[in-house]
């Protein structure tokens, strides 16, 4: 029975990404050297690559630090947000943040409750609790009826601890759901529009970095409300969305004579 | 009105600790200042001008003087110089040669409350001996024609003995070139008349449009001043003016001096009025500053020195803002520094210098002036700040000096706030990492992937892997309800099975009737009627024999038709199977279009 469950565990954890891949251990060399060696454009761009090959939090924890200290805090505060999106308990990319909001450049967007409820674990961990605890307790109810298993003590606990823990579920995908809305500034000066049209009086300007919540979009302005509490129209391509795919764009590698490990 | 008398009373008691109960000195009559006052001291003052009235009154400074002598006529008035008209040209006798001076007015107590007296100073010098008397006249103050009495004015022929000194106000324009733009300091004089009755100077200031009066630092002095060839006291004061043009400039200051009030004085008319004074021209000659300026030049005008810059704070990032503060120090036009623009280079990003917010009176005390620069580093390592042209106009030697700023070193560490660090830093790497920590450096490997950031439940791959659990669910619980179903209805099962085998027999006779093998023929024929009865008998198919076929007829079926066909059938087979028999093929199987008719019957029961 127990070798059983630890099977189990293993495909479950295989299939929700907690369990480190093998063969994994040096591909980030070539980017922290670079790093290291103080050419964090290449560096960023080493681990871009990365994120297009094969994306995982620490590749955009590190994708972050060097567009940080290669002078691009918007790809840089998109870059920790999306680690911690994938993975809440990458610390480095939490401390970052902590230290980018110690800056005072912003402040801080607050979270309603579910959605810090649902940065207690993975994004998709979450739904695939749901999911599983939702089947479970449905199959639970079910089997012993179709199959006229003996009536027993145990399924009815399991189902009502799988049930329980569905409805545990629900607010997380919820707070989930809201936070598929929040979007990183991509750079300094983006205007804050009182309207979705590109004359509009500018209310505010944001910093680069400043995390925004869109509500709506209208042609190709979002309407976003601010951490302050200030609403108003920013044009979409001024937007990342943090649960989307799109790689932020980046210079051109420049490859200093004599560190030609970096492609 | 005890209120207001309160008010009174607070309002001197702290003009008397100023110490300052003149308020202003002005120029020529009608250019009287339009400054607001205190709204609180306006409305005592209208308190006392609507319940004191408006009254006037003047007097020669010195009621007899010598051909020649230039004597104050002054006129007082209780309004304020807004509202107060004085006339431009006094009717006089054509032997006295009058000429406007400035106004003044302060601010003084009746019986009722406090009141404006604004002073108008006249000019008179007499041509010629005589008694002269310069007739009344009206005014128009506060809208009201305000009387003045007439006064008469004594005058000596020249050198004669008898003439009268009053106390006179002269400028004493130092030795020495000058320059736009310097600021002098120049003592104002107030000779006593030989009666020691000057006790103190107040509101002292230099006028003429081709100045700026400014403030200058320190005290009240006493000195022994010539006085028409008699060695009298006199208090002595400093202006500081600063020419705004080149030749030989007027210069006039103005006083309000206290002094003992004299037999018919106007101090005994007005209680506490102290008269205004105005000394006569003095001639500044100023000239443009020489060519040759060197760069930075501002338009200081003295003589500094510039202390070494501090920059705060250190270390600084790249990146970060950097405040390099100076201190320039010394005598001469301090209080109007205008601090020289930072130079722009390709490692530090200048902002324009913040002068001292000091007043400038307390800049010129203190002797020093802080302004501060506003710096930002664009790379790490060790850096000098940019030298700041910058020079003064020494007035004495009338050249230009040089007080660059200097430069500093400064050790810039590599940025934390996103600056683009250039790769020829001289800042040791390990300083470098240090100041990395609080990024919390990279991580070592990848380790957990993800192929989209978007969550799962918003993907249609999650949903739709939700549909195998629950099919899988809904197809067992389907399968026990049919199961359970069938299990309360065997009927239904029974004539499943029997439309299955009246199904299979049916093909196996036609195929018999195909091939004109008519003991097939019969014996499908035979087992399609058991199939199709089976289920009204709740037997086994094998196990029926015609009659009870016969039994299970259904009333629509021609019955006497049916029961030849049924027992043909069945005698075939039990020939065929006991006798070895084979029945007749043209007669049974002409029956089959009968046949077909009765399974036909047969088979809608099943349903």
């Amino acid at each position: 029975m127990v070798k059983r469950i630890c099977i189990w565990f293993a495909v479950v954890s295989a299939l929700l990404g907690v369990v480190p891949a093998r063969g994994a251990e040096d591909v980030f060399v070539p980017g922290r050297t670079a790093y290291l060696a103080g050419q964090f454009t290449n560096a960023a761009r080493f681990f871009q690559g990365e994120l297009r090959r094969a994306p995982s939090a620490e590749a955009w924890h590190n994708f972050g630090d060097a567009a940080w200290q290669a002078g691009h805090p918007g790809e840089a505060v998109l870059a920790w947000q999306r680690a911690l999106w994938l993975n809440p308990y990458q610390t480095n990319a939490a401390a970052s943040l902590r230290f980018v909001d110690g800056l005072g450049q912003f402040s801080e967007l607050s979270l309603t409750w579910t959605e810090k409820y649902s940065t207690w674990l993975p994004v998709n961990l979450w739904a695939g609790l749901a999911a599983a605890s939702l089947w479970l307790a449905v199959a639970l109810v079910l089997l012993p009826v179709v199959f006229r298993w003996r009536k027993s003590v145990w399924p009815q606990l399991l189902a009502a601890v799988a049930l329980g823990t569905f409805v545990l579920t629900l607010p997380a995908l919820a707070g989930i759901h809201g936070r598929t809305k929040l979007a990183v500034i991509r750079e300094a000066n983006v205007p804050l529009r009182q309207t979705p049209t590109q004359t509009a009086q500018v209310r505010s300007r944001f910093a680069a970095g400043e995390l925004v919540r869109c509500r709506s979009v209208r042609g190709k302005y979002y309407f976003v409300r601010t951490a302050n509490d200030e609403t108003g129209w920013v044009a979409q391509d001024q937007l990342w969305f943090i649960a989307e795919d799109e790689l932020p764009p980046w210079p051109a590698v420049v490859v200093p004579p004599g560190s030609s490990k970096i492609n | 009105m005890k209120t207001r008398v309160y008010n009174v009373f607070a309002v001197a008691t702290l003009l008397w600790l100023a110490g300052d109960l003149p308020l202003r000195a002005q120029g020529p009559p009608g250019n009287a200042a339009n400054t607001p006052l205190d709204p609180i001291i306006s409305q005592l003052v209208r308190m006392g001008a609507a319940e004191g009235g408006v009254t006037a009154d003047a007097e020669f400074d010195s009621p007899v003087v010598t051909v020649g002598q230039p004597v104050i006529f002054r006129l007082v008035v209780t309004a304020s110089p807004e509202s107060t008209a004085p006339p431009e040209k006094l009717v006089a006798p054509p032997e006295l040669e009058i000429r406007a001076g400035g106004s003044g007015h302060t601010i003084g107590f009746n019986n009722l409350g406090m009141q404006f007296r604004t002073t108008f100073i006249y000019w008179v010098t007499a041509r010629t001996a005589g008694t002269f008397t310069i007739p009344a006249f009206t005014l128009s103050a506060n809208s009201r024609a305000v009387p003045v009495p007439a006064k008469t004015l004594t005058v000596l022929p020249a050198g004669a003995a008898g003439a009268v000194r009053a106390p006179r106000v002269q400028v004493e324009v130092p030795a020495g070139k000058f320059y736009i733009g310097q600021k002098i300091s120049v003592p104002v004089a107030a000779l006593d008349p030989g009666d020691n009755s000057i006790y103190g100077l107040g509101s002292l200031k230099g006028e003429g449009d081709d100045f700026i009066c400014d403030s200058s630092p320190g005290g009240q002095r006493r000195a022994m001043r010539d006085y028409d060839g008699q060695q009298v006291s006199a208090l002595i004061d400093n202006i500081a003016v600063v020419p705004v043009r080149e030749g030989d400039l007027k210069l006039v200051a103005q006083a309000m001096v206290v002094r003992r009030p004299g037999p018919g004085s106007l101090q005994n008319t007005f209680t506490g009025y102290q008269p205004l004074y105005e000394s006569l021209p003095a001639v500044v000659h100023v000239q443009h500053l020489p060519k040759g300026a060197l760069p930075g030049f501002t338009g200081l005008i003295g003589r500094f020195t510039v202390m070494q810059p501090v920059a705060a704070p250190q270390p600084v990032r790249a990146g970060d803002p950097m405040d390099l503060t100076v201190t320039v120090a010394g005598e001469g036009n301090l209080g109007r520094l205008v601090p020289p623009k930072c130079p722009e280079g390709p490692d530090w990003q200048a902002f324009p210098p913040v002068p001292d917010k000091t007043p400038a009176i307390l800049i010129e005390q203190q002797r020093s002036n802080i302004f501060r620069y506003t710096l930002i580093p664009q790379r790490a390592g060790l850096l000098s700040t940019p030298s700041i042209p910058f020079c003064y106009f020494d007035p004495d030697r009338g050249v230009y000096v040089d007080l660059t700023i200097p430069a500093i070193n400064v050790q810039v560490m590599p940025p934390v706030a996103g600056m683009v660090q250039s790769a020829d830093t001289n800042l040791p790497a390990a300083a470098g990492q240090e100041l990395q920590t609080p990024l919390a450096g990279l991580s070592a490997r990848p380790v957990h992937f993800a192929g989209s950031l978007r969550p799962w439940q918003q993907r249609a791959g999650f949903w739709g892997a939700q549909l195998v659990p629950a099919l899988v669910l809904a197809g067992l619980w389907y399968w026990d309800k049919r199961r359970r179903y069938l299990a309360a209805h065997p009927e239904v099962v029974r004539k499943a099975q029997a439309r299955r085998g009246l199904r299979r027999q049916r093909q196996l006779m036609r195929s018999a009737a195909g091939n004109r093998d008519a003991v097939a023929f019969a014996r499908a024929g035979v087992n399609a009627l058991r199939e199709a009865c089976a289920p009204e008998t709740a037997a086994n198919p094998a196990a029926l024999v015609g009659g009870d076929i016969l039994a299970v007829l259904p009333a629509e079926v021609v019955r006497p038709a049916a029961d030849v066909l049924v027992g043909t059938l069945f005698a075939a087979v039990e020939r065929a199977n006991l006798r070895n028999e084979p029945p007749s093929a043209e007669a049974l199987l002409a029956a089959q279009p009968e046949l077909e008719a009765l399974l036909e019957i047969l088979g809608r029961r099943l349903w």
